[in-house]
């Protein structure tokens, strides 16, 4: 997708407000979002803390995805036993982790070994002075549910796009767009030839 | 007789009426085939890149394509589902008010700057007339980031001067204001290309005529709306059909907006409907069959233009 300066995160604009505290201190975002805003702290640099998202329901711990990558092999692959061994060792291997892991991609680990090293979870970062994000990170982590993507997510995010823009603009509930989004999701997916159960 | 005679010397002229015609028809044959290979290059392109893709797209929209089930024959299936869709008809109404609102001003700004030009009273008009041109060598893709950029919600420039004379949380990327945008954008990346086709044709409106118009001492605005309008009229209805076939195919701009704020549904125009129909949705052979029907009316159109414009004596 092309990412554009009204993008509500992770870009120039949005950053320097953020920095000169124009918008609200403490956004939600991701576990790898610091290294997109840390570029862009200058007066804050140092003074920014991770802490667990508040929950709905008081003592729970939810959490969530936000964001991922996928490394798929194309049919058109002239070595496609080769590509998928290379992105097997590309998404869960110390040693592309240890290159992964630091500046420039600071990626956010997919890799359980790592996500448990106390050498990982104790790393500090200029942005956030001498405390560990990491701890609040790979804790939330671990809390994340196992989710089933459907097997045509292209269009449901595209379609996800078009449903819940009302939501924004206060013509409709988070509900009823749901609501809307659950039929549309269900039509395509018998249009694709699919038998589907819903309940 | 005596004019053979006369050709004889450089011609060598046949001698019977039979030859003549036999080497007449062998020359146009070579003519011919001269004709034919100057346009080869055009016609191999327009059949490859228009041809070809029409008669595919015509091929695929008579098939459904399955994530489980697979490719099968299902006729006019697809052009039932197209024609009976609400969201894509919604799109058609949407770029025909876009149309109606777009072209009118764009025309009467065009043929403003176009007679401010051919009048001639505008210092440094070749500089000008390059300057209003400009925005139509932009790539409609830059022009929409950049556009966009201005009138973005929270940095835009244009959204802070909007904020400073009082029209205070001016959204002009929200579905209430996006329409007005793009037909702001439209105008201005075609304005300058449709002034200079009025320019043109302002140019060729006889000298002789103006000049007998200003020795009866008419005033300068009916020259220009009386006389010099009139003249130029086949050129403003040629634009009208050119653009309205434009904007039929309002795709790129909208498609850019739809990443900032998502005011832009998937089937805002027909075209955007075509595309995430067959790209994010992947249903190609529906895509087609709405690529299909909005060709057609398309021809519709274009057949409709040919013929009022024959009717009025403007097209040979």
């Amino acid at each position: 997708m092309v990412s554009t300066v009204n993008d509500a995160n992770n870009s120039p604009l949005p950053n320097e407000d953020l920095d000169n505290g124009v918008t609200a201190s403490s956004p939600l975002n991701s576990a790898w979002a610091p290294s997109y805003f840390q570029p862009d702290a200058k007066k804050t640099m140092g003074n920014w803390r991770a802490a667990a998202l508040p929950q709905w329901t008081a003592g729970a711990s939810v959490s969530a995805d936000w964001g991922g990558s996928t490394y798929p092999v194309f049919k058109q692959s002239a070595h496609p036993a080769q590509a998928a061994e290379f992105s097997e060792w590309l998404t869960a291997n110390q040693a592309s982790w240890t290159i992964l892991k630091t500046p420039p991609s600071e990626l956010f680990p997919t890799y359980e070994p790592l996500l448990s090293d106390p050498s990982f979870k104790s790393l500090t970062y200029p942005v956030s002075g001498s405390s560990q994000p990491n701890q609040v990170f790979t804790a939330a982590a671990s809390e994340i549910q196992p989710v089933q993507w459907p097997p045509f997510m292209t269009q449901a995010l595209n379609q996800a796009l078009t449903t819940f823009q009302p939501v924004l603009s206060g013509k409709e509930t988070l509900q009823q767009a749901f609501q809307a989004f659950q039929g549309q999701e269900v039509s395509y997916a018998k249009a694709q030839g699919f038998t589907v159960s819903t309940g | 007789m005596s004019d053979t005679a006369l050709k004889a010397p450089r011609n060598a002229p046949p001698r019977t009426a039979a030859a003549r015609r036999t080497r007449r028809s062998a020359w146009s044959r070579r003519r011919d085939r001269r004709g034919l290979a100057f346009v080869a290059p055009f016609g191999i392109a327009f059949t490859l890149f228009t041809i070809v893709p029409l008669l595919y797209a015509i091929y695929e929209s008579l098939f459904t394509s399955r994530i489980i089930g697979g490719t099968v024959f299902s006729g006019f299936g697809n052009y039932h589902q197209v024609l009976t869709s609400g969201a894509f008809w919604g799109g058609f109404v949407r770029v025909i008010v876009f149309g109606a609102i777009q072209i009118p001003i764009m025309l009467a700004i065009a043929f403003f700057f176009a007679c401010v030009f051919d009048l001639g009273v505008a210092k440094a008009s070749r500089l000008f007339r390059t300057i209003f041109f400009i925005p139509f060598a932009v790539p409609i893709v830059v022009a929409a980031l950049m556009w966009g950029f201005l009138l973005e919600p929270s940095y835009g420039p244009i959204t802070h001067l909007a904020n400073a004379f009082g029209f205070g949380g001016t959204n002009f990327l929200s579905s209430g204001l996006i329409l007005p945008s793009i037909i702001l954008i439209a105008i201005w990346e075609w304005t300058g290309y449709n002034s200079i086709i009025l320019y043109t044709a302002l140019k060729s409106v006889p000298r002789d005529v103006v000049e007998a118009a200003i020795l009866d001492d008419t005033p300068l605005w009916k020259i220009i709306l009386k006389i010099k309008l009139p003249m130029v009229r086949p050129a403003i209805v040629m634009l009208i059909f050119l653009n309205s076939i434009g904007a039929l195919q309002l795709f790129v701009e909208p498609e850019i907006l739809s990443y900032q704020g998502g005011s832009i549904t998937n089937t805002w125009t027909p075209i955007v409907d075509v595309y995430n129909t067959s790209i994010a949705n992947a249903q190609y052979n529906l895509g087609a069959a709405m690529a299909v029907v909005l060709g057609l009316v398309i021809i519709v159109v274009s057949v409709a233009s040919m013929i009022f414009r024959r009717q009025r004596g403007e097209l040979s």
